[in-house]
């Protein structure tokens, strides 16, 4: 996974590489690996946090969430993230985790600023891909077993809702206006659109290809850009066969 | 049967031999009980013993050799030397085995049986006497590409791997097995399955594990989406278009409605790691590339009812 650094074009990318317990630092200028740190035990989710000075990742075998101070690439803290954190996202103010428990089928809340470990919410099988609503009242909550999107009351810290979507949804998205949640199906080769008021899906996007087998279609990320290009979506086609491919909706 | 019924019981997921099997869903029948076969590999549950009331989850033999042979015969190892056991079911892999050579263009060079004459006698002094007997029995083979053995009931394969006469690769029962599922499966988000297993159950998860879960999975995805337990509404969505099954194997798994089949990949593993995964590339298919395992729709004796 990758998160990126920095003014237009001198960007600074970091990535987790989950085999080999490291973080590269790529500088996209170059395109050069200019520094790899070390971390624990199979980094996966990572992110930045809003005001660039540390880079979170998620080393899921050794139960914690890693705080790198991107001025320095050191590791100088552990977040009490509970066990197997992958994916996880920071309320919109940056002051809250939210971290979803693969293994343990619970999103562990945790105080950015004091570091400590707010509470937690059961969800379903398998949690992994994490959204939130602009105005951070609702985290959204996906299960790739369960195949459902949770919705989740911040405050209350309860599941408020829950909308079956295609199997095994990894990723999901609100809209930067908050008027509808993205979430993608791997297996499903689907993006649902979801009305985050009412709870249901409105739109199913399918990306099938005429000639290509439904199989080999499965849609792993996508991403909403902030403005002009709401309504990009992006999915790829996951192993083995790996030809990437872009498409709009 | 009619007393599980009484107690409101209409899905069994079965580990049970094919005979045993069929015997229980004709009993369920009249109680219009719904089978998941988890455990057997008998290509005739899908072909001329087929049942409507019985989904099979487990790969058939015929599957599980196709998928060997097509990993085999991408690698360009056609020339096959097949050593099979004596007993039945060692029989049946081999049929099935000789099946996908004639398929996919390998050659059975020779084959021989090895026969178990109870009590192991060639392997009961250990190392010492497997590591003579072993080279002797394959000695004399014509040229061939690799040995591939059919041994169900585990009597001699693994004693082959690094004892054959001529230095060559071990494939089937042995060396390289082909498989529904293997504790060294870390694709497609294989470790959360295998972590979880093994946090639950204290040990590592096989193939029948894997073939039952992938069952009660089957149940589970089709009850939320029909929201019913009723077997025929269960049974009519599983055979129905919407299935997508994620089941850890890197794409949607569907039914096969002329044999209530499960289509999935092959496993190829030695055990360590995986090795491949079928069907290979350039192994096409009209419908599905899945369906050039095992018994097709053209091919099938199957009748449901």
């Amino acid at each position: 996974m990758v998160v990126l650094i920095g003014p237009a074009k001198a960007f600074t990318a970091y990535v987790s590489n989950e085999k080999s317990n490291t973080v590269s630092v790529v500088d996209t200028d170059r395109m050069e690996t200019v520094k790899t740190i070390k971390v624990g035990q199979r980094p996966r989710g990572i992110e930045l946090t809003k005001d660039d000075r540390y880079c979170l990742v998620a080393v899921g075998d050794d139960d914690t969430i890693q705080v790198i101070d991107t001025k320095s690439g050191e590791v100088i803290a552990n977040l009490p993230s509970g066990p197997d954190p992958e994916l996880f996202i920071l309320s919109p103010n940056g002051k809250v985790l939210y971290v979803a428990n693969e293994n343990d089928n619970t999103v562990t809340i945790i105080d950015m600023e004091k570091r400590v470990r707010l509470g937690e919410v059961q969800v379903g099988v398998e949690p992994e891909g994490m959204g939130i609503s602009p105005d951070g009242k609702i985290l959204v909550n996906t299960s790739e077993t369960t195949n459902m999107a949770h919705f989740i009351d911040t405050d209350a810290r309860k599941i408020i809702a829950n909308v079956l979507v295609d199997s095994r949804p990894r990723f999901a998205a609100f809209k930067s206006d908050g008027s509808e949640l993205w979430v993608s199906s791997e297996v499903g080769g689907t993006v649902s659109i979801i009305d985050p008021v009412r709870h249901q899906v409105t739109k199913k996007i399918n990306f099938a290809i005429p000639g290509l087998r439904s199989e080999a279609n499965s849609a792993c990320g996508h991403q909403h850009h902030q403005g002009r290009e709401d309504r990009l979506c992006r999915t790829r086609t996951g192993e083995p066969s790996s030809r990437d491919r872009c498409r709009y909706a | 049967m009619a007393e599980l019924a009484r107690q409101g019981i209409a899905l069994i997921v079965a580990d049970l031999p094919a005979d045993d099997l069929l015997k229980a869903a004709e009993a369920g029948k009249a109680d219009r009980i719904l089978f998941f076969n988890a455990a057997a590999t008998d290509d005739r549950l899908r072909q001329k013993d087929c049942r409507a009331n019985i989904v099979h989850t487990a790969p058939s033999r015929a599957m599980l050799a196709d998928g060997l042979a097509q990993y085999l015969v991408w690698k360009k190892w056609v020339r096959w030397f097949l050593v099979v056991g004596s007993h039945e079911r060692d029989k049946l892999f081999a049929a099935a085995l000789t099946r996908a050579a004639n398929r996919f263009g390998a050659k059975i060079v020779q084959q021989r049986e090895f026969k178990d004459t109870g009590g192991a006698r060639r392997t009961d002094s250990g190392v010492v006497q497997i590591q003579q007997q072993m080279p002797v029995f394959t000695q004399e083979a014509p040229s061939y590409d690799v040995l591939v053995v059919a041994d169900e009931s585990e009597v001699f394969a693994n004693n082959l791997p690094y004892r054959t006469w001529d230095p060559r690769p071990v494939a089937g029962s042995a060396g390289l097995v082909p498989t529904s599922w293997d504790a060294s499966n870390s694709l497609w988000g294989g470790i959360q399955m295998q972590d979880r297993f093994i946090a639950q159950f204290k040990r590592l998860m096989t193939a029948l594990d894997m073939q039952a879960w992938t069952a009660v999975r089957m149940i589970g995805e089709a009850a939320s989406r029909q929201n019913s337990a009723d077997p025929k509404t269960i049974l009519d969505f599983l055979k129905g278009p919407e299935l997508a099954l994620g089941a850890f194997k890197g794409q949607k798994l569907t039914l096969r409605d002329w044999d209530l089949q499960l289509r999935q990949p092959i496993l190829l593993t030695d055990g360590r790691t995986i090795v491949s995964v079928s069907p290979q590339q350039g192994f096409l298919h009209q419908f599905s590339e899945l369906d050039t395992l095992g018994y097709d729709r053209p091919e099938t004796q199957c009748k449901l009812q």
